[in-house]
């Protein structure tokens, strides 16, 4: 028998998510000092990001973002390339694993569709620095190396399914390990594409940041400030996530 | 460390791997044809103008188009931006000025609207027929800010650093030209407005 309190808990978060914070999330280049250490209220996000099954019947439900209808605004022309035909994505990918080549705009529409949203980059952040035992995993014995071993992998290797890796402090699956994932502010001016950025990657920060901690950050910053809303990759899928207080933007 | 690297720089090909943004139309379309694939007006923001009025962003569709983005309080780059496109205005002859419209939209749906408007439209001597200075919700303004190219974020005193991006739409509504930064030459913008205008919308 739930109490009240435990009620209203389960109807606020959403059937498929967690409840992930409050957290602090201290970006790596902050777009002002006011911004160097970023409060996180509690959020709610799903446990595992959204399978090529999911989007295959959100796709279907929405012609509109068929590969062969979406507009190239909001897609480029790699979108959903990996699919046998632009209704499915057929026998050769498994239901079950993560959905790629999907666009900002294309996972962003299909989390408004669910009635969630894209989590924020802060919220993001937040549910991904959780090691198993804690709510930041950095000091965690092999926590930021694991991490260091996929991003060394090559991309494009298939991928398995969703949900077999060990649940992460929130109950958050295969945020680190599986695809790299979509937020909603991707386009934040702390990461710009502007001149002063590029040079500042390009001049290897991340080769000279302090430590490992950093560097599994900047390496997600520098992905993200590479990208635009039509953009897609083999290993660049996404979640959704919902508010639980409050309004639905920060 | 080298592959990581790599890896980096393979993600941006990636990012930029996209179709080219301008299609070339031999023929002349109809302003009433839909939207294309490629065209900025298959978004569907609710704007709101300076007169408090919605205005959807096709309002100038068929004729050549200015769009930015910016916020009314801002005292640093906002007001060169929209002296750019005034600027780019001026090179024009009086027939390529009068056809041109001009939509920007604010960061800033909080605190701005027609008063804030009112007021630039005055201080910059600007042609309120042609332009239009508008308010979003704060995903329109995401979801163009992305459409765009345009990145942005909330400073804790609700002002906005963002990256000044001016973008010329043709009459379809599709990017046929766009600078980046603030006070940049405006003759590829010109020439790009030229361009456009022998290509089909006689």
């Amino acid at each position: 028998m739930l109490t009240p309190l435990a009620l209203a808990f389960a109807l606020l978060v959403p059937p498929g998510m967690v409840r992930v914070g409050p957290g602090v999330y201290t970006p790596l280049y902050p777009s002002a000092p006011g911004l160097a250490r970023i409060e996180v209220p509690a959020f709610a996000l799903d446990v595992t990001p959204v399978t090529e099954a999911q989007f295959t019947a959100f796709v279907q439900l929405h012609p509109r973002w068929r590969r062969d209808q979406v507009a190239s605004v909001l897609a480029d022309a790699r979108y959903l390339s990996h699919w046998a035909s632009a209704d499915g994505p057929g026998a050769q990918v498994d239901p079950a694993a993560p959905v790629v080549h999907v666009s900002w705009f294309a996972a962003r529409a299909y989390c408004v569709a669910r009635g969630a949203r894209l989590p924020l980059e802060a919220e993001w952040e937040v549910a991904a620095q959780a090691g198993h035992h804690g709510p930041v995993g950095r000091d965690e014995p092999g926590w930021t190396q694991a991490i260091l071993d996929w991003y060394a992998r090559p991309a494009g290797q298939r991928l398995g399914p969703v949900g077999r890796r060990p649940a992460n402090y929130w109950k958050v699956q295969d945020i680190q390990g599986l695809v790299w994932e979509w937020v909603e502010d991707f386009n934040q001016a702390s990461a710009a594409g502007d001149r002063e950025s590029q040079a500042r990657f390009c001049g290897g920060a991340g080769a000279q940041s302090a430590s490992k901690d950093d560097y599994v950050n900047f390496m997600r910053v520098a992905f993200r400030s590479a990208l635009a809303g039509g953009s897609t990759a083999s290993s660049l899928g996404f979640r959704c996530a919902h508010s639980v207080s409050g309004k639905d933007t920060p | 460390m080298r592959a990581l690297l790599a890896m980096i720089v393979g993600w941006g090909g990636f990012a930029f791997a996209g179709e080219p943004p301008h299609h070339h139309h031999p023929e002349s379309l109809p302003a009433a044809a839909a939207p294309t694939r490629g065209s900025l007006y298959q978004l569907e923001p609710a704007l709101v103008d300076q007169l408090g009025q919605p205005v959807a962003l096709t309002v100038f569709k068929g004729r050549p188009v200015v769009i930015s983005m910016f916020f009314a309080s801002c005292t640093a780059v906002c007001p060169l931006l929209i002296s750019d496109i005034h600027r780019l205005e001026a090179a024009l002859t009086p027939e390529e000025r009068a056809r041109l419209g001009v939509v920007l939209v604010s960061f800033d749906g909080a605190r701005d609207g027609p008063a804030a408007f009112q007021a630039i439209l005055k201080r910059h001597d600007l042609d309120a027929t042609r332009w239009r200075l508008t308010t979003a919700s704060a995903d329109d303004v995401r979801l163009l800010a992305a459409a765009l190219g345009i990145r942005y974020t909330q400073l804790p005193d609700g002002s906005y650093v963002h990256s000044a991006v001016i973008t010329l739409l043709n009459g379809q509504g599709e990017v046929a030209g766009r600078t980046e930064g603030i006070l940049q030459p405006v003759e590829p913008l010109i020439e790009a407005l030229r361009t456009t205008a022998t290509q089909g919308e006689h």
